[in-house]
């Protein structure tokens, strides 16, 4: 069975490549032909360099283990909007279709730096817009415990790559729940960092307000581990918040196996109308064990979703549209044939290259900062995002952290939201108040659906900067949950 | 809070946002535009319910002043690897359809 180094946790495999018990050769040939037994279920990957890893773990073999190196030989993949130089790098998009970036993003470089091997770059939807990955303009990934549904969005080559073993952790990017969301529905830990955290230095912009960048792993432990090689000042972006890098594995080291003297918000407005049965019933198991382990639980109230959700889509859009404008046809992406003038060239260019939910994005967008109604919804939702992120920092004064679900759903048969767009934005109503405040998520799989069968995820947020207490509170009660198990793919 | 009535959007509408988002639109999309950009705005103007008054906008949730940096040219990139990815290039400037 190629299972049994794939299957190993992050920590579990660094560890044996240090002691060299494991080569760097060894651990990335079995992620590959784990990728060639699964892809043709999945999908989870738009493009892998078996090549380039294989090339790169001979040479790390070659110049032997450095313990201060936390991924020295450890084969992870990065979602496909991070810039990966000399690697095809698309977005998920026709108009990057042929794109081969000249330099790393940030947290690819600091991947690399740690020893890590980059076997690919996964699927996603276009410009990270969707939250099923049905939106990519190449194929549809499917969920590795149900290949009938869907993985989740916007980084769901992400989640399932990482779910199917094929990897010990992936980057995605989250703008209003695009880690936490597919993390839950494929069963992995996923952590949003605090806006500024990590530097979005090479991640192709999306809505720059509210995008970040962090890990999608199969334990905390090895969440802690990647966010650690992350998370960092980089003078490249201006929103990187200048402070010295933390050790976040310290977090969870420290953990012992005991929640006393944390106190836990719950809104109980996240657990009501909407809610999937079976996703009420399994995040209130875990919450009921935190309790067991010390955990104060306190009531919080929060700022209607419906609200958060309306003030998310006008910030998004606004933002997309202007992000979206650098796809022109002039400097690099795909052109347009036979244009005879500048602006045919732009039009063109943009008309045939993007897809359907990128063209009502920027439509939107450019509509609500248009003159005459920028007012009553840009600078509307502005006000009203000030609100909601006042709302939870109040709330944070009192508790630990938040808990809620991370999707009123599970992950949802293929194609069901085909028709309305507005159906499948109003499914991150739990996941966005937490990008419009700033804040950090974590999505951690506390159980399966009765009725489904599938993974569902409970998030933890905490105050700016605060990652380390979701890191040790979600480690806590991982260690205390009886564990979900691995998908039956093989 | 209760959805607002959904406002029809015009294909007249639909072409002015189009326009504005260097965009061009097949007829099949505008009649799927109008239909769902009227559902998205009415979602949206849920937020005129909520009483902003005196309220700063917040365009970012940023805790510290964007950092500035001495304002020095360097040159980080050839000139190959910058036209490397352009559609058409004479080697030395990206091309464009003629201007003037």
């Amino acid at each position: 069975m190629p299972g049994d180094i794939c299957s190993l946790t992050l920590a579990e495999v660094a560890s044996a490549l240090q002691k060299r018990e494991l080569s760097a050769l060894e651990v990335t040939r079995a992620c590959l032909s784990r990728i060639e037994a699964t892809e043709p279920a999945i999908e989870a990957l738009l493009h892998v360099d078996a090549e380039g890893a294989l090339a790169r773990a001979a040479e790390l073999d070659a110049a032997g283990p450095r313990p201060e190196l936390p991924l020295w030989g450890v084969p992870v993949t990065v979602k496909d909007a991070l810039s990966t130089r000399g690697i095809p790098t698309t977005a998920a998009s026709r108009i990057l279709e042929n794109f081969v970036p000249f330099y790393d993003a940030f947290v690819v470089a600091r991947l690399r730096e740690a020893g890590a091997v980059l076997l690919g770059k996964a699927n996603m939807d276009e410009f990270a817009m969707g939250s099923s990955t049905e939106n990519s303009a190449f194929k549809a990934t499917r969920n590795p415990w149900n290949t009938a549904r869907v993985p989740g969005g916007s980084s769901g080559g992400s989640a399932a790559s990482v779910a199917a073993c094929q990897c010990f952790a992936s980057l995605g990017s989250d703008t209003g729940g695009s880690i936490r969301q597919p993390a839950a529905f494929c069963g992995c830990v996923g952590l949003k960092p605090t806006y500024g955290r990590v530097s979005r230095y090479g991640l192709f912009a999306f809505a720059s307000s509210l995008d970040q960048v962090g890990p999608l792993t199969r334990t905390v432990a090895d969440c802690a581990r990647v966010l650690t090689v992350i998370a960092g000042h980089d003078p490249r972006d201006t929103t990187s918040e200048p402070r010295p890098d933390e050790d976040f594995t310290a977090a969870v080291r420290n953990a012992g196996d005991s929640l006393a003297g944390v106190r836990l918000g719950v809104p109980r407005g996240f657990f009501g109308e909407g809610l999937a049965d079976e996703v009420r019933a399994a995040c209130e198991a875990p919450l009921e064990r935190a309790r067991g382990l010390g955990a104060e639980l306190v009531d919080v109230e929060l700022p209607p979703t419906d609200i958060a959700s309306a003030t998310y889509y006008i910030i998004a859009m606004a933002e997309a549209s202007s992000n979206l404008a650098r796809y022109d046809g002039v400097r690099y992406g795909r052109r347009a044939p036979d244009v005879h003038t500048l602006d045919e060239l732009y039009v063109e260019s943009r008309s045939q290259s993007f897809g359907e939910e990128v063209k009502r994005r920027i439509m939107l967008g450019s509509y609500v900062l248009s003159s005459g109604y920028y007012d009553a919804y840009f600078r509307k939702a502005a006000q009203t995002r000030r609100l909601i992120r006042d709302a939870w920092c109040a709330v944070l004064e009192g508790c630990d952290a938040i808990a809620t679900p991370v999707a009123p759903v599970t992950a949802w048969p293929l194609g069901s939201h085909a028709t309305d767009p507005l159906q499948a934005y109003l499914m991150d109503a739990y996941t966005i108040p937490v990008n419009l405040a700033g804040l950090p998520g974590l999505s951690l799989p506390v159980g399966l659906g009765s009725e489904s069968g599938m993974p569902v995820g409970l998030q933890l947020i905490g105050k700016a900067f605060d990652e380390a207490t979701l890191l040790r509170v979600g480690h806590v009660l991982e260690g205390a949950l009886p564990g979900i198990g691995a998908p039956r793919l093989l | 809070m209760t959805q607002e009535q959904p406002r029809p959007v015009s294909i007249e509408e639909v072409r002015h946002m189009a326009a504005l988002s260097r965009l061009a639109v097949t007829e099949e999309e505008e009649r799927l535009f109008a239909r769902q950009f009227g559902n998205i705005l009415a979602h949206m103007a849920l937020l005129s319910s909520v009483d902003t008054e005196g309220v700063e906008p917040l365009y970012s949730p940023l805790a510290h002043a964007a950092a500035t940096r001495p304002d020095e040219g360097a040159n980080l990139r050839t000139r190959a690897e910058v036209l490397a990815n352009a559609p058409e290039t004479d080697g030395e400037y990206f091309i464009v359809p003629r201007i003037v």
